[in-house]
């Protein structure tokens, strides 16, 4: 700003901030919501729950079953045998 | 034509050039703690900038009260929706929150009717007697009109560079124009209340 210019700041009324404006303006600040994916709540809650290791092996687990249950489970040999039972006219069993 | 809102998009980083390194190191730490939702980051930030955004704000609306709201108004923004800043785009907080007031004190002219310029809110130099008291307040009331009658762009130039200090460089970066044509608002400005003044 060059000395010519000096009246044009002089001359312009001004007035301090309250002295609270700050600690008003962080008292307006309510708490966030944070919101959260289920996945990272899920971990989050595991991860506060179980130690490491433990958080680990229980994954190990998890994935164990769930690999389990999908894969088709073979039925035993005989299931496969059909009993053949031939009947007489009266019914007894021959 | 004069443009009615100021980009908040990218900018710069010649504010930042121009404070510590530190300082803007820190600006950028605080918001990514203020993104975790932590407040006392929040409260350091405020308290380190209330300042010279309220200076700013004040320049617009000649008031203090309406110029503090507009500086909650804006912080409170950057609050609930921190993603607003990204770091890295945008490079210095502070330009661009300068940018965030001047828009809010845009809106806030253009929502509101101006408050009378003299009001009771005006203080008085005890220095001065009654006479020139009397002048130096009817000189402000009469550049406070002259100031808030120009161009929004101009005025937006004049109240960064004459009253916040800005280098023309820094302002022309708020703005998102180019220097030639910052230069050019403050000229036409500084021109127009010359005369509008001697006129009166």
């Amino acid at each position: 700003m060059s000395t010519d210019d000096k009246w044009l700041h002089e001359l312009r009324r001004f007035e301090p901030a309250s002295p609270d404006l700050a600690n008003r303006i962080v008292l307006a600040a309510h708490p966030r919501a944070q919101r959260i994916t289920l996945i990272a709540y899920l971990r989050e809650l595991l991860a506060s729950a179980l130690p490491q290791p433990a958080f680990a092996l229980a994954g190990v687990l998890t994935v164990g079953v769930v690999i389990g249950l999908n894969l088709p489970t073979p039925l035993p040999a005989d299931n496969h045998d059909v009993i053949l039972q031939a009947y007489s006219e009266e019914g007894t069993i021959l | 034509m004069e443009r009615d809102v100021i980009r908040t998009g990218a900018g710069n980083s010649a504010i930042a050039s121009s404070l510590p390194q530190e300082a803007v190191e820190d600006d950028a730490r605080l918001l990514a703690r203020i993104t975790q939702g932590e407040r006392a980051a929040f409260a350091t930030l405020v308290r380190r900038h209330n300042d010279r955004f309220y200076r700013l704000a004040y320049r617009f609306v000649a008031n203090r009260m309406q110029a503090e709201d507009i500086v909650q108004d804006a912080f409170l923004k950057l609050w609930e929706r921190p993603a607003m800043w990204q770091v890295g785009r945008n490079a210095a907080f502070t330009t661009w929150f300068y940018r965030v007031v001047v828009n809010l004190c845009l809106d806030h002219q253009k929502k509101k009717r101006p408050l009378p310029l003299l009001d009771d809110s005006w203080v008085m130099d005890e220095r001065e007697t009654h006479e020139e008291t009397l002048l130096h307040r009817e000189k402000q009331g009469l550049l406070e009109a002259q100031i808030a009658a120009l161009p929004e762009r101009q005025r937006v130039a004049l109240n960064l560079c004459f009253y916040e200090e800005l280098s023309n460089q820094e302002a022309a970066e708020v703005m998102g124009i180019r220097l030639k044509a910052l230069q050019s608002l403050l000229m036409r400005a500084k021109i127009t209340l010359k005369e509008k003044l001697k006129e009166n």
